[in-house]
């Protein structure tokens, strides 16, 4: 199990705050803030969190299914993005490690998720 | 927490702040890298877009002195802005001779609103992103609580296309007419007025490569600038950019920033909120300053006005004319536009209503507003269903409604002379006759382009669109 703890970032334009609040909850999320904005012409949702790694793979795992569009990975600072992406189709997730690779997968199993995460630990350390 | 006589100085960041802000800027610039095919380096990304950005056309902090009747500088302002450049930027994705310039506008206006609200309140910190959306946010760093002005860039370049496009469309207004209300009051466009070619050239194209091409992020202005016309292009970048400014300052003051999640109408309402009081900014900041408080009006109404054309054009290329507005977080920027235009002329009207005692020092044509006021305002006590067709005053909530825009309208009162609202008067009525008139020729247009070629909006206007329109509902 990955006890790793990363800070998350969560961007979700137009999907249920509530879903994601509740989902963070239940994975034992800590230091949950939904981030105050206002604009001139309009704003985005953002939920800061700070996840355990195995946290984050269910984390993942439920909003690929539960969004509408595709989601980014963001992972190259001291904040892991996590962000909903109309240009990815539904269920894609597009990951920038820490060296500035890009990698898209689609339809994406559990498994694939793990590893996912466990790379991020590993460009951690 | 800060006092007034801090706010105007230049203030090194602290690092907690910097790190969040440069998190979000390297985040979006790798986003955007990879829109672009530049890879996912925001440092090169950032290299490619600053290459060509919006034309500095103020490269000091006197950006806006045109609108100033002092014409030289005053002592100790050229130490001021070598204070503000030799801080250099918060971090590496700010420009080296825009940042200490935006910094300095910055800090005048949160200024103006420390001596506005008298009270203190958290400093303020300015950044830029490049995501090519006319936007501005404000984020609060959630450690610190220490709010962050976010502005795109795309905000700057659009308005500073929008002001050219004005500088096209109306006749020349001089530097003297621009600086003083009197002589503002007096323009007048002649009957025969045409509206030059290439200003509905400009309208039309520009507008459509905004919304199909998407913002121009490297700063290639679709339009060229209206060389009669330069010093409005000057000023009324400068005050619609404070304008926004001091929207974004006034929902840090009223403490919008610190409210949990709210229904649409708190947040609708809130936005009008944020719109009067960072009017009331600029008209502070105008009488501080000894400039034009009608140019102060108009510029505030054409920042809305410029975004309400973009959100029409891009809501046309999108669905066609069918098409509603849907924003929880939002207005329509019309609507913000006729709620700011309704404040001023209540004030004004109720101005009028209790100035009489002050009549011995008025000339022959406050006189004649005055009057013209009282009447409309008698009118419409007795005849409310005349005065307004449609609306009447049918309700408790509708008279509670009234009584609370008249209470706020009290607000702007004291910027509200006959002088001011005669200028605003003529500026609204010359802004409704031509860009209304470009409006009607562009629109046609633009539907006609979205039925019969496919055109589309750009893709960069996705997040824009999903948040605010919607194809109409069709009444049962």
């Amino acid at each position: 199990m990955n006890n790793d703890h990363f800070n998350v970032e969560i961007g979700f334009e137009g999907e249920a705050r509530d879903d994601v609040l509740s989902a963070l909850r239940e994975l034992g999320a800590s230091d949950l803030i939904e981030v105050q904005q206002r604009g001139i012409t309009g704003i985005d949702d953002v939920i800061l969190a700070v996840v355990i790694g195995s946290a984050l793979t269910s984390l993942l795992a439920k909003v690929l299914r539960l969004w509408k569009c595709g989601v980014i990975v963001d992972t190259r600072r001291t904040k892991v993005f996590i962000e909903k992406n109309c240009d990815l189709p539904r269920g894609s997730v597009l990951v920038i490690g820490l060296d500035g690779t890009v990698a898209t997968l689609h339809e994406i199993s559990n498994e694939q998720l793990e590893e996912l995460v466990r790379s991020l630990t590993t460009d951690k350390s | 927490m800060i006092a007034a006589s801090e706010a105007k100085k230049p203030c090194p960041w602290p690092p907690v702040v910097r790190e969040f802000v440069q998190t979000e800027q390297e985040h979006v610039y790798r986003l955007l890298g990879m829109q672009l095919g530049l890879g996912t380096d925001p440092a090169k990304t950032y290299a490619y877009l600053a290459r060509r950005q919006t034309p500095p056309s103020h490269a000091t902090s006197q950006w806006n002195s045109p609108l100033s009747p002092k014409s030289t500088l005053p002592e100790g302002l050229w130490d001021r802005d070598t204070e503000y450049f030799s801080l250099g930027t918060p971090t590496p994705y700010e420009d080296t001779d825009r940042y200490p310039v935006m910094s300095m506008i910055f800090d005048e206006m949160h200024e103006v609103f420390l001596s506005l609200s008298g009270a203190t309140f958290p400093r303020c910190f300015l950044a830029t992103l490049p995501t090519g959306d006319v936007n501005a946010r404000t984020k609060v760093e959630p450690y610190t609580g220490s709010p962050v002005l976010f502005f795109e860039r795309g905000l700057f370049q659009f308005i500073y296309d929008f002001a050219m496009l004005v500088g096209w469309a109306v006749p020349t207004i001089s530097l003297s007419e621009l600086r003083d209300d009197k002589t503002l009051r007096r323009l007048r466009l002649r009957g025969s007025y045409t509206i030059p070619q290439v200003a509905s050239q400009h309208f039309v194209g520009s507008l459509y490569a905004y919304v199909v091409s998407g913002p121009p992020l490297a700063g290639e202005s679709p339009v060229t600038p209206p060389a009669h016309n330069s010093f409005l292009h000057r000023v009324l970048v400068g005050e619609m950019t404070q304008f926004v400014m001091a929207h974004e300052l006034a929902h840090v003051t009223l403490g919008h920033l610190e409210k949990s999640q709210q229904n649409a109408t708190e947040q609708w309402k809130e936005e009008y909120e944020a719109d009067l009081t960072g009017l009331l900014a600029l008209c502070r900041l105008a009488q501080k300053t000894g400039r034009s408080i009608g140019a102060g009006f108009w510029a505030s109404d054409l920042a809305l006005t410029c975004f309400q054309f973009l959100d029409e054009a891009i809501s046309i290329m999108a669905f066609g004319s069918n098409t509603s507005w849907k924003s929880k977080t939002h207005p329509d920027s019309f609507s913000r536009r006729v709620h700011l235009r309704d404040l001023i002329e209540t004030a004004f009207k109720r101005r009028s209503i209790l100035a009489p005692a002050f009549w011995a020092k008025w000339t022959f044509d406050d006189l004649v507003l005055h009057t013209e006021g009282l009447f409309e305002r008698l009118f419409d006590r007795y005849h409310p269903e005349l005065a307004n067709p449609g609306n009447e005053i049918r309700s408790y909530t509708e008279l509670s409604r009234q009584r609370s825009r008249r209470q706020k309208a009290k607000t702007l009162m004291p910027y509200v002379t006959s002088t001011n609202y005669a200028a605003i008067r003529k500026l609204w009525l010359m802004t409704d006759q031509i860009l209304g008139r470009l409006r009607y020729f562009a629109f046609p247009l633009m539907t006609g382009l979205h039925y019969q070629r496919g055109s589309r909006p750009s893709p960069l206007w996705r997040k824009r669109i999903d948040r605010s329109f919607g194809p109409a509902q069709r009444s049962a």
